[in-house]
């Protein structure tokens, strides 16, 4: 069976959603044909011929941060062409979900996935599965399915088998198997180690925006 | 964090026009600009802006201020002078259009990267003082579940943006729209 995987995050192969993508394509190795695409913010051929490998799949991956409660306004171009493709297809893909957030908790990216199944059924496309995952930032510290990533390993698992059996469900929300407030803590960190980088000092990142 | 002492702007920021319509640059805004008071401030998002980059140079690079150069770089800043922020789009799929998603996205400046728990959830800490009403006036055809996916939506984006109250309206057409703002 062919899958279309496709990372809708401007931050193309170095954000967590490419990451997500990535270890989902490990998973269906030997069970499924897999291309893997970025979605481009402007018209393009990239565009084109993501539309036209997803309109020839079995099933179609759409990967997303969350930015603003919604999908990022950069997806919405690619979405459109795959959509008049899709909806021209024979036989359109089931349509799979995976959003990330920055923030800890997993059923804030519930709105988009919303959105997200509304397009899709207007393009036609059954419904499979949605991964919810919280705390998206964390993805990348350990191995798929190992110490924080536990959690994320086994719902990636069963994704994959949705996927390879062409079903639905329940969206899955999944949050890191670290606690919270450690995790509020680690951003911070981040936070303060980037502005340092950039030569400000902590208390530079709340100040207000210059007038003119 | 900075009041709102001064007295404060209204923004909006309208939306790609109906099909048809030449609704963007000068002639299209002049014309949807007609009745607004001086206080009004009108920002069309069309063209599209740039889109958001994930950069995170609004939070650690230049606190509050987009790293984009284009009409909506300042939008932050924008948004924490004026009293009510409206927001006009089509109804897309329960949520906003293109462009208007896309200024939505460059103003995250608006508040600081640094996470605080509110009500059990954990959303950004303000940036500034006090908050706008928000406004939305979707228009088009729209079905129930979308109506109902929308109102949830801006509920969200005024928790996240920490407006004082939120509204949320569904109107035919953008002239009815334009209407209920004035």
């Amino acid at each position: 069976m062919k899958a279309t995987l496709v990372c809708g995050s401007p931050r193309r192969k170095t954000g967590n959603s490419a990451f997500l993508l990535d270890a989902l394509a490990c998973k269906l190795e030997g069970r499924a044909e897999v291309e893997l695409r970025h979605a481009v913010a402007r018209p393009s051929e990239e565009n084109e011929r993501t539309a036209e490998l997803a309109a020839a799949s079995d099933a179609l991956v759409v990967a997303f941060p969350l930015y603003v409660d919604g999908v990022p306004a950069s997806l919405y171009e690619a979405l459109e062409r795959i959509g008049e493709r899709v909806r021209a297809a024979g036989a359109p893909p089931r349509l799979h979900l995976v959003a990330n957030n920055g923030f800890y908790d997993a059923r804030q990216n519930e709105l988009a996935i919303e959105m997200l199944w509304l397009w899709g059924d207007a393009c036609g496309l059954p419904r499979g599965r949605a991964v919810a995952v919280g705390a998206g930032e964390m993805s990348q510290v350990a191995p798929m399915g190992h110490g924080p990533s536990k959690n994320l390993g086994r719902a990636f698992d069963r994704l994959a088998d949705d996927i390879v059996a062409g079903r639905g469900g329940e969206t899955v929300f999944v949050e890191p198997n670290f606690p919270r407030f450690l995790y509020r803590l680690s951003a911070h960190r981040m936070w303060r180690k980037q502005a340092k980088a950039n030569g400000l000092a902590s208390c530079d990142l709340k100040r207000c925006a210059p007038d003119d | 964090m900075e009041g709102r002492g001064r007295a404060a702007d209204r923004l909006r920021a309208f939306a790609d026009c109906e099909v048809g319509e030449a609704c963007t640059g000068s002639e299209g805004e002049a014309a949807f600009a007609e009745g607004f008071g001086a206080g009004d401030v009108l920002f069309s998002a069309t063209p599209l802006v740039k889109p958001c980059t994930g950069c995170f140079g609004c939070w650690t690079r230049t606190p509050g201020v987009c790293v984009l150069r284009d009409h909506c770089t300042e939008m932050p800043r924008l948004m924490a002078r004026c009293e009510t922020f409206a927001l006009v789009s089509p109804l897309v799929y329960g949520g906003f259009s293109h462009a208007v998603k896309a200024v939505l996205d460059r103003a995250i400046g608006y508040v600081q990267p640094f996470f605080r728990i509110v009500e059990g959830e954990m959303h950004h800490v303000p940036r500034y003082e006090g908050g706008f009403r928000l406004e939305a006036h979707f228009y088009g055809q729209s079905s129930e579940p979308e109506r109902e996916l929308a109102r949830r939506l801006v509920r969200a984006n005024a928790v996240n943006y920490y407006a004082s109250a939120f509204e949320v309206r569904f109107h035919e057409n953008l002239g009815e729209a334009k209407e209920a703002l004035r």
